[in-house]
Parts: C-alpha cells; sequence; structure tokens
C-alpha cells in the first residue's frame, strides 16, 4: 500500500463496532427462534416476528455496509468501539475490575469487596493521594453497611467483616 | 357521613397533623427512590413489621408518602448521572441529563421537582373527587385497549430512531426479542432462556436497567474529566440559586404540560397491571407529538423533563384506586398496600368509602399533604444535588458502579441479577459508543413482554380472531389517536416544509 492509499484508508470511517450490536441481535434471535422450535403456536408467534422483523433489518443493515464498503467510504475497522484509543486499556481493566468485583463477593462479602472495588478502580482512574483512597473506601463501605445490611436487610453476600460485626453486635 | 368541603378540609387538617410520619417517610422515599433497584414495593415489603404493627391509618399514611416519594426520587440520578432511579424515570433521562451536560442540572431538578409535585398533587385531589368514576376506567380496559395503550409507548422507539431510523429500529426489536425471553404467558414454556433458571421469569427489569444505563454510563464516563461539557462546567461553576428561579420559571411556562401528562399518567396508573413506566414512555411520546417544537426534545428540553416526570406521579394515585374501589392492587406497592389493609380487617370496594371514609378519603389527603411537604423539603436541595456533576468522574464512576450492582442485587436477591447488569453494561456501552440508543433497547425489554401478554390474552378470549383487535369501540378510538399520533409529526414537518417554501418564493 503507498501513501496516498494508507492516507484515504486512515481517513475512511471504522464501521467494524457498528455491526456488533445487530449481529449479536440476530444471533440471539436465531438461538430464540431454535429455542421454540417445538412449542405451540402462542408461545413462538410473538419471538419468531421480532426476530424475522431483526434479520430483515440487519440484512439491510449489512447490505448497506457492504455498498459502502465497495465504494471506498468505510472500513471495517472498529473504531468507533476503540476510541479513544489512549483510554482503550483503561476501560478494559476497569470492566474487567467490575467483573472481579462480582467474581470475589461471595468469598469476601459484600463491605469489603465494596472497598477494594473503591480503592482499585479509584488508583486505576488516576487517583493518587492517599487520603481520599482511604477515606472514600471506608466511609462508602460503613454507609453501604449500614444501608443495604442494616438498614434495609438485604441479603448481601457476607465475608469477614460481616462475620466480625455480626459477632461483635 | 357528609362528605362535603368540611369534610375535605377537616381531613385536610387531620393529615397534616400526621405530618411526623409523612416528613421521614418523604424524605426516606426520595432517598430510596435515586437508588437504583431500590423502589417503593421491596422497601415497603423490608417495613411491612411497621406497619403491620402500628395503627392502619399511621402505617397507610407512611406507606403512601414513602410510595409518592420514590416516584419523584426515582428523576434525580436520572438527572445528575444518567441512571434512572426507577423504571418509570428511564424516560427523564432523554432530556434531563443532556441538561446536567449543559451546566444546567440546577434547573432540570427544579423542573423535575415542579412536575412531579403539582402533577402528583393535581391528580391525587381529582383522584379524591372522581373515585367513582375513576374506578369504571378499569373495566372499559380489556386486553385490546391494553395493547394499544403500550404501542402508543412502543412508538417511542420510532422517536428516538428519528436520527438514525435503521439503528434505532435494530436497538428496539434487540430490546423486544430480550424481552420476550422467558416463559410464555399460556404454557409456562422457557424460551431463549440459555437453561438459567434465574431467566424463567424473563428479563428483570432492574438489572437490564442499571446494565444499560447506570453501568454503561460508567464505563464512557471514565473516559472523561467530568460528565459535563466544557461549556457546562463554566456554567456549572457559575450557578447560583438563580437557575432555581430560571428552573421555576420553565416549569410554570409549560403548566399545562404538567396538567395534561400527569392526567395521562392517572389514567394509566387506574388500569390494573399498567405501571408507571409505561405512563412516562407514553407521556413522553405524547409530548413530542404535540409540541410546536419536537426537534428539541432529546437535547436538553424542559418539556421532555417535564412530560415523564408528572406522568410517572400521576401513576401514584391512579394505581391506588383499583385497590380501594374494587379491592384489586393495580401494580405491586398497591398490593404490599393490601397485606396491611387486609391484615387489619379494612374492608376493601365501596364499603370502605361508606364504612371508613376517614381512612379511605384519607389515603389521597396524605397523598396530597405528602406532596406539599415535598416542597420545602427537596427543591432548596436542588443546586446542592447539582453539584454532583461538576465531581470528577475519576471519584464518580467507582461509586456508581459499586452502589448500581448492589441495586441490581436487591430486588430478586440472585447473585446471577449482578452478572446480568454487568452484562447488560456491556451491551449498553457498545450501543451507546455505537450510536445505538440504550432507551429504545429497554423499551423494547419493559413493554415487550406486556404488549405479548395482553395480546395473547385477548386472542386466547376470542378463540385465535386476530381482528378481535378491532373489536372494542374504546379500543377503535385509541388506534385512531395511535395512527394520528405516528402521522401528525410528518404531517407537521411536510408543512413546515411546505410553508418554508412559500416564504423562500415569496
Amino acid at each position: 500500500m503507498d501513501d496516498d492509499q494508507e492516507q484515504t484508508h486512515r481517513h475512511r470511517k471504522g464501521v467494524g463496532a457498528d455491526l456488533i450490536l445487530p449481529l449479536m441481535a440476530a444471533g440471539y434471535a436465531a438461538y430464540y427462534v431454535y429455542s421454540v422450535n417445538d412449542f405451540p403456536w402462542e408461545a413462538q408467534m410473538n419471538g419468531t416476528f421480532i426476530a424475522v422483523a431483526i434479520w430483515l433489518l440487519v440484512s439491510v443493515m449489512l447490505v448497506r455496509t457492504a455498498l459502502k464498503l465497495r465504494r471506498g467510504e468505510v472500513t471495517l475497522r472498529a473504531t468507533g468501539l476503540s476510541k479513544p484509543q489512549s483510554k482503550l486499556l483503561l476501560r478494559i481493566t476497569y470492566i474487567g475490575l467490575t467483573a472481579l468485583n462480582i467474581f470475589l463477593m461471595p468469598w469476601l462479602g459484600f463491605t469489603l469487596t465494596v472497598m477494594l472495588f473503591l480503592l482499585s478502580g479509584m488508583w486505576l482512574l488516576g487517583v493518587r493521594e492517599v487520603k481520599p483512597l482511604v477515606i472514600i473506601p471506608l466511609a462508602a463501605g460503613s454507609v453501604g453497611y449500614l444501608l443495604f445490611v442494616v438498614a434495609l436487610d438485604t441479603r448481601l453476600p457476607f465475608g469477614p467483616v460481616e462475620w466480625l460485626l455480626q459477632w461483635l453486635f | 357521613m357528609d362528605v362535603g368541603f368540611d369534610f375535605f378540609w377537616q381531613l385536610f387538617g387531620h393529615s397534616l397533623s400526621l405530618s411526623w410520619v409523612i416528613i421521614p417517610a418523604v424524605i426516606f422515599g426520595i432517598v430510596v427512590g435515586a437508588i437504583p433497584g431500590f423502589a417503593a414495593h421491596n422497601t415497603i415489603i423490608i417495613l411491612l413489621p411497621f406497619t403491620l404493627a402500628v395503627d392502619v391509618e399511621i402505617g397507610m399514611t407512611f406507606m403512601i408518602a414513602l410510595y409518592a416519594a420514590t416516584h419523584l426520587g426515582g428523576g434525580i440520578p436520572a438527572i445528575l448521572v444518567n441512571i434512572p432511579g426507577t423504571g418509570g424515570a428511564a424516560a427523564t433521562t432523554l432530556d434531563g441529563y443532556p441538561m446536567a451536560q449543559q451546566g444546567r442540572a440546577q434547573q432540570a431538578l427544579v423542573l423535575c421537582f415542579f412536575a412531579s409535585v403539582f402533577g402528583g398533587l393535581l391528580t391525587s385531589i381529582i383522584t379524591m373527587f372522581a373515585m367513582p368514576y375513576l374506578a369504571r376506567v378499569g373495566y372499559y380496559m380489556h386486553s385490546v385497549e391494553m395493547v394499544v395503550v403500550m404501542l402508543f409507548g412502543l412508538t417511542l422507539i420510532a422517536v428516538i430512531a428519528a436520527q438514525d431510523t435503521l439503528k434505532g429500529l435494530i436497538a428496539g426489536f434487540f430490546g423486544l426479542i430480550l424481552g420476550a425471553m422467558g416463559a410464555d404467558h399460556i404454557y409456562a414454556a422457557p424460551r431463549g432462556t440459555f437453561d438459567f433458571l434465574e431467566l424463567f421469569d424473563g428479563v428483570p427489569l432492574i438489572p437490564a436497567l442499571i446494565g444499560l444505563f447506570a453501568l454503561s454510563e460508567a464505563f464512557v464516563m471514565i473516559e472523561q474529566e467530568t460528565i459535563l461539557s466544557r461549556a457546562g462546567v463554566a456554567r456549572m461553576k457559575q450557578a447560583t440559586w438563580a437557575d432555581a428561579f430560571d428552573g421555576l420559571r420553565m416549569a410554570m411556562k409549560h403548566w399545562w404540560e404538567v396538567i395534561w401528562t400527569s392526567i395521562v399518567g392517572l389514567v394509566i396508573g387506574v388500569t390494573p397491571g399498567a405501571g408507571a413506566s409505561i405512563a412516562a414512555f407514553v407521556a413522553y411520546q405524547q409530548s413530542r407529538v404535540f409540541s410546536k417544537t419536537p426537534e428539541k426534545y432529546g437535547t436538553g428540553h424542559p418539556a421532555g423533563v417535564i412530560a415523564p416526570e408528572a406522568a410517572n406521579n400521576g401513576v401514584t394515585s391512579g394505581t391506588l384506586v383499583p385497590l380501594l374501589a374494587l379491592g384489586i392492587p393495580g401494580g405491586s406497592t398497591a398490593a404490599v398496600m393490601l397485606i396491611v389493609l387486609q391484615y387489619h380487617g379494612v374492608p376493601m370496594g365501596p364499603r370502605l368509602f361508606i364504612e371508613s371514609p376517614l381512612l379511605a378519603y384519607g389515603i389521597f389527603m396524605s397523598m396530597v399533604v405528602a406532596y406539599i411537604f415535598m416542597i420545602p423539603l427537596i427543591v432548596p436541595m436542588a443546586r446542592y444535588m447539582a453539584r454532583v456533576t461538576l465531581v470528577p468522574t475519576k471519584f464518580l464512576a467507582p461509586l456508581i458502579t459499586t452502589f448500581v450492582i448492589v441495586g441490581a442485587f436487591a430486588p430478586r436477591e440472585y447473585l446471577f441479577d449482578m452478572w446480568l447488569a454487568l452484562a447488560f453494561g456491556v451491551i449498553g456501552y457498545i450501543a451507546r459508543k455505537t450510536g445505538y440508543h440504550v432507551a429504545a433497547i429497554l423499551i423494547g425489554v419493559i413493554l415487550g413482554p406486556l404488549v405479548e401478554q395482553s395480546f395473547l390474552r385477548a386472542l386466547r378470549i376470542s378463540g385465535g380472531d386476530p381482528l378481535v383487535m378491532f373489536s372494542s369501540t374504546l379500543g377503535n378510538i385509541l388506534w385512531a389517536l395511535l395512527v394520528i399520533s405516528i402521522v401528525l409529526p410528518y404531517f407537521n414537518t411536510w408543512r413546515k416544509s411546505r410553508q418554508h417554501g412559500r416564504a423562500r418564493e415569496a
């Protein structure tokens, strides 16, 4: 690819990411129709109607994209999703941290995971001052414990902090 | 007992004397309503030991005040951080959050409070006097009529799709197929559940709402320093009490909007099974249809905040009508209230109004007083609440993430729902980054199963005849109104362009 071609390629809009949601919708619609295959018509009707509509709309979307690709107006790069590129890793790590928070909650309990998540989340997003890194997780953990566990009696997972507090009071 | 002006005046005085119950309930309700996942019904369930232990009048007053306040509270995070506290506030995000991003959070909050309080106040008073007539609405609203009412809400997808029709429709239909998940309404056969038992009842609304709005917003939020635009930061830093008065002025200017959208909420609330989410979406869609400036909706238009907020507060008194007049709970909160009333041996239906008029009318008067108390309790807070938008996202995003995940867990207390919220968060994030509207997905998730349920019921009753959808006079009137509301915006656009064309020629 020469320099001119490369520059044109760079300026073209990347629409690859725009296709993720339609493909997810079409994929789930296919699974849905498969899952109701043997059911009475009343159970099939609504989902099948919606699935057909999704497939039609997604087909139009794919044709539209293909035509634009052929005309050289767009590329299949997923720039819509990755922008801003400088914060891509940060976003992926943050989503991963959220997943880790949920994963660890049954073992560490609600209060401790809240504190650890806030501490690591804020640090990841650029907070370096010790004061907020200590005070906010401690305050949020305490408020969360008092509001959700004590006042609203939500059966959130218990961990060392909750067991200790239950034993003390 | 003579139910005249003196009676209501004395009742008002009596309800005022219960302010020691109403004020804490209002404060508690606003806090609970502002936390996604903690709606009125599950809070009232938690507080059942209290409401069952005290006198029925005090218990009901507490529940009513809390219920009304949660509807107002739900709009606060919807405006400030694009996270609706309740499903009924989802439509508020469409214009409330853009206003906040422009540094007009204070105005948006005052609009929300004004619409909620006066919408709720007006409908409570109407309900008190027109109870026997409103109770009949439930008799006329059958499955066919309900299908059409919900279609009014679904057409909002088309409105949202106006910017990019194809993307809007794909998002809306994606929501509809996700909403179709779970056991079907006749045979209870599980559909598209990936064999997860937790999805047998369909997609739970709160984790979907939290994922699509709150988590995805938090994921997007971390890309910027604050949620405000540059101009918004400057404007917000200079904000004074004058901004609150500006919000009040805007609200007064739209007084007619408050009145008619709250009545839309009341009528939808009276119908058993319908709720605040449907009312808010329908009111927003109708407000846009009849607006002279429909193109401003979605960009931070005051009427876009007023319509859903007035409607979802109009629902509060409406929901109580079938409960008190017929003994049929119109929603989950009313069902919990029914338990309390039955526990205390209170008769339901017309007997309630003959044997215990003080209690029956007192319930609505408590609501009136609760709304009056909300004005001094909440309006002065707008200025301080609005400052949330100035908090840097490095603090805001982790705090939002951690607390909304608890909100996803709260209604059913399944750890699975936290994962579900994360999955919806990722879907919402992809949608936001690639130009698909998360509200269109949510409308599908909320209204899809309700439309299917009413549609199948109508078909079942008619023995499978699809023409049943056009078999009732009220239904046909609603169909005609639906067609008009779909065609009207296109007609107005055509008329305007013709007028512009003529003006240019002249």
